[in-house]
């Protein structure tokens, strides 16, 4: 398989979604190439990184009740 | 107290959103309460701006209490709100599609496409990513490709329902998917060889 190809389907091999076919020569291709076997880590590095965010959200909240007086449900039309 | 921990010891959300199409305002509110973060969070990992992401989460759940009446607890209602506030989401990155310096789901993303050339990629090792970096890369890319890593690999989604909610196929969702890691994985080296 050639780089640019391999490349082109290393989400897919990642999540799982090749079929087996495509799935050995994208496995055979990355155990011979190191740059493309580079891409793959970084890959799987960013997609672990973005499951941590699901479990951490880290997010500053703005004032809950600030937007909700600001929607004056209860105090006429809110359209 | 978690949204679990609620559900077990107060009114359903199906019961609060009943009672909230009858005119009750406090269960609106509870339901509020209970769901601000969680649709404050989605809208600020889709639009990577905490001051769009305040408006949405007004719009979005100004809509709710509009469309309440309509839930009939065929799907859970955490479910069907995601679904309303990427909606929401989705529709202010169409009013700003008119601006030139905003697109949202053409292909083309106003972006060079991410290509890694052999021999001329810097050969130095991704840093490590933790959550500041990865979601500071985030707000960098382009509305399409950051929604759909969101949903993905953020929230979860498999491609079926993000090609569903997004009005898009699943090609392009795995599509896009890959160039937003892709374009990612450049942004958070860049990121790192100007440090």
């Amino acid at each position: 398989m050639e780089c640019a190809k391999s490349l082109e389907l290393l989400s897919e091999f990642h999540d799982g979604g090749l079929d087996e076919t495509l799935r050995v020569q994208v496995r055979t291709h990355l155990d011979e190439c190191l740059p493309c076997a580079g891409v793959f880590r970084d890959l799987d590095t960013i997609v672990l990184a973005a499951t941590v965010l699901r479990s951490e959200p880290g997010v500053t909240f703005p004032d809950e009740q600030l937007i909700w007086r600001r929607m004056s449900i209860g105090n006429g039309p809110v359209h | 107290m978690s949204v679990a921990e609620i559900e077990k010891t107060g009114p359903t959300d199906f019961e609060l959103a009943q009672k909230s199409a009858s005119g009750d305002i406090a269960s609106f509110e509870e339901l509020y309460h209970r769901h601000f973060r969680r649709v404050y969070s989605l809208a600020l990992r889709m639009t990577g701006s905490p001051e769009e992401a305040e408006d949405l989460t007004q719009d979005t759940f100004t809509h709710l209490y509009n469309k309440i009446g309509s839930f009939r607890g065929e799907s859970a209602f955490t479910t069907w709100l995601h679904r309303m506030t990427v909606n929401q989401v989705l529709m202010h990155f169409r009013r700003r599609k008119s601006r030139p310096e905003f697109t949202a789901f053409s292909n083309e993303e106003g972006e060079t496409p991410v290509q890694i050339v052999q021999g001329t990629e810097n050969q130095d090792k991704m840093p490590v990513v933790d959550r500041i970096i990865l979601e500071n890369a985030i707000s960098k890319l382009p509305p399409g490709y950051r929604s759909v890593f969101v949903l993905h690999d953020v929230e979860g989604h498999e491609h079926g329902e993000i090609a569903e909610m997004l009005g898009i196929s699943e090609g392009t969702s795995k599509s896009q998917l890959h160039k937003a890691r892709l374009k990612l994985r450049a942004l958070i080296r860049q990121q790192a060889a100007n440090n």
